[in-house]
């Protein structure tokens, strides 16, 4: 059985991309962070994939935060084509991401990534 | 390795620094320790490894650089989460790349500072991840400890119930011909804790033990179905997680011998496998059992068992029958289903009928055969239902 995934993405085109990455899984989608937020407060996911600059006023660093703090048992995972130094290394330093992909991301280490992050978070809490 | 420093009276923790530059090394000892932290130096990640592995070993944070010989900084949070220590890492770096980030991110490093740090920023990071990495291991220390004990207590509670449980048995009525089409085994136990059949099972659910509690049942059966009066059937529930079980399909077993009169009653809830279950259904039906799927209606996708099992038997959940003749609605939903039932060539059971009402109800949509606290309570033995009720 799949688990229950999250992708937020402003670009649909994007989206319906990750949704074939993430096949096999139960992947609804959001256009915003907004739009996330408002997911998550009706149903309950396993993990959050998504976008870094959505042309919105929280990006996905602010977003991922705002997970930790409310759904502190969801994976997070962010996905960006931005290379700037200071956004990862803020990912890092602020705890708000368990895995940082860049664009185009590789599609088996991806799924096998939130495989393991799934599974260990299952099996012994927050590795965070 | 260095001893650690306890100029300052006792410590508020114990941070490990990794580090190959002598200036370095001073720099977080001093951010730290201004802090109230004791503090251990070590040369590489080689020599933080060995420490941490070390009996005496009570830290509660790794500060290290990035770059260092024998085994660098991302080497060393390797090898920790290969031995599974979940330490909390703080990775240092004169050269700060989005590669190694990531990299750190994907280890698991609670922090990725650049060098020269802010001495302030280090000392809250260090706190922070030594708080939560505290409150985790806490966490996970009360956790084990309260599942064995846990365990321990269900286990034996399981084997109780399982020693002191019996039959009971509640009749099947034909309510045209006033004949007992068959009885119902249900399982009881005197073990007070597992008294409601539903936690039971649940509880065998949980320790894996659903096959010998499944072989149980079936064995105090068979032991009481010498009793059964000729031409009565026997229905006989079954954990859709039996249907792996070898002994049930082996034709010497006890129940076997009376396979002509029993009726496996199989749920839907855990699941049955299209293909598998058929097949699994097929070689049931060799020894001669027949099949009754149970619980229709009760939320659980029993509608595709119909079209998969081909039951000789549908039982009606009791949330259907419920308050059958104050709803229109769920009467038309019963009736057509019984019409479906019996098109498909399955008899129709309605289960937990509890008054006149609901009985006539039933007749109303076509079920003839009813079971219920109306015409009999389950009990030991092969009891007479009330035919005044009818």
């Amino acid at each position: 059985v799949g688990s229950t995934i999250l992708i937020c993405d402003d670009d649909p085109d994007i989206r319906a991309a990750m949704r074939r990455t993430l096949r096999g899984h139960l992947v609804t989608e959001a256009g915003s962070p907004r739009e996330a937020m408002e997911m998550m407060t009706g149903r309950e996911f396993d993990a959050i994939v998504c976008d870094y600059s959505m042309g919105a006023d929280k990006d996905g660093l602010d977003l991922l935060q705002l997970v930790k703090v409310q759904y502190p048992n969801m994976v997070r995972f962010l996905v960006t084509g931005n290379r700037a130094l200071d956004i990862v290394m803020r990912a890092v330093n602020e705890g708000s991401v368990h895995r940082y992909f860049l664009k185009p991301w590789d599609d088996e280490k991806l799924r096998a990534a939130l495989d393991i992050v799934l599974h260990s978070r299952h099996s012994s809490g927050d590795p965070a | 390795v260095t001893s650690p420093d306890e100029r300052r009276g006792p410590s508020i923790g114990h941070v490990l620094i990794v580090d190959d530059d002598p200036t370095i090394q001073r720099a977080v000892q001093r951010a730290l320790t201004r802090e109230g932290w004791a503090t251990t130096i070590v040369n590489n990640g080689r020599e933080a490894v060995a420490a941490l592995a070390a009996k005496s070993a009570s830290f509660d944070c790794v500060v290290s650089d990035v770059n260092m010989p024998e085994l660098d900084g991302y080497g060393m949070v390797e090898a920790l989460r290969a031995k599974d220590d979940g330490i909390p890492v703080l990775l240092i770096t004169g050269e700060p790349t989005l590669e190694g980030a990531v990299r750190a991110i994907d280890l698991g490093a609670v922090s990725y500072l650049a060098k020269p740090f802010d001495q302030e920023t280090l000392a809250a990071a260090v706190a922070r991840a030594a708080r939560r990495h505290g409150v985790e291991r806490v966490r996970r220390r009360a956790e084990s400890y309260s599942r064995e004990l846990f365990r321990d207590d269900v286990e034996a509670r399981f084997a109780r119930a399982l020693e002191r449980s019996w039959m009971a048995f509640q009749p099947i009525v034909n309510v045209k011909d006033r004949t007992i089409h068959a009885y119902e085994a249900l399982l009881r136990t005197d073990e007070e804790s597992l008294r409601r059949t539903d936690i039971f099972i649940a509880t065998a659910e949980r320790l894996a033990k659903v096959e010998l509690l499944g072989r149980t049942v079936r064995a105090a059966v068979a032991r009481e179905a010498v009793a059964l009066p000729a031409g009565v059937n026997l229905f006989v529930n079954l954990h859709g997680l039996e249907l792996s079980d070898e002994q049930l399909y082996d034709a010497k077993s006890a129940l076997a011998q009376f396979a002509p009169q029993v009726v496996l009653e199989i749920t839907e809830r855990t699941g049955i496998d299209p293909a598998t279950g058929a097949a699994r259904v097929a070689m049931l039906r060799k020894l001669g059992y027949r099949i009754a799927v149970d619980d229709l209606g009760a939320g659980y996708a029993a509608l595709g068992a119909l079209a998969t099992l081909e039951p000789e038997v549908v039982k009606l959940d009791m949330s259907l029958v419920r308050d059958l003749d104050q709803q229109p609605r769920k009467r038309r939903i019963v009736a057509a289903i019984t019409a479906m039932c019996r098109e498909l060539g399955s008899h129709v059971v309605a289960e937990g009928v509890e008054n006149r009402a609901e009985l006539a109800a039933c007749l109303d949509s076509g079920i003839e055969l009813i079971q219920g606290y109306l015409l009999a309570k389950p009990a030991r033995g092969f009891t007479q239902p009330s035919f005044d009720a009818l």
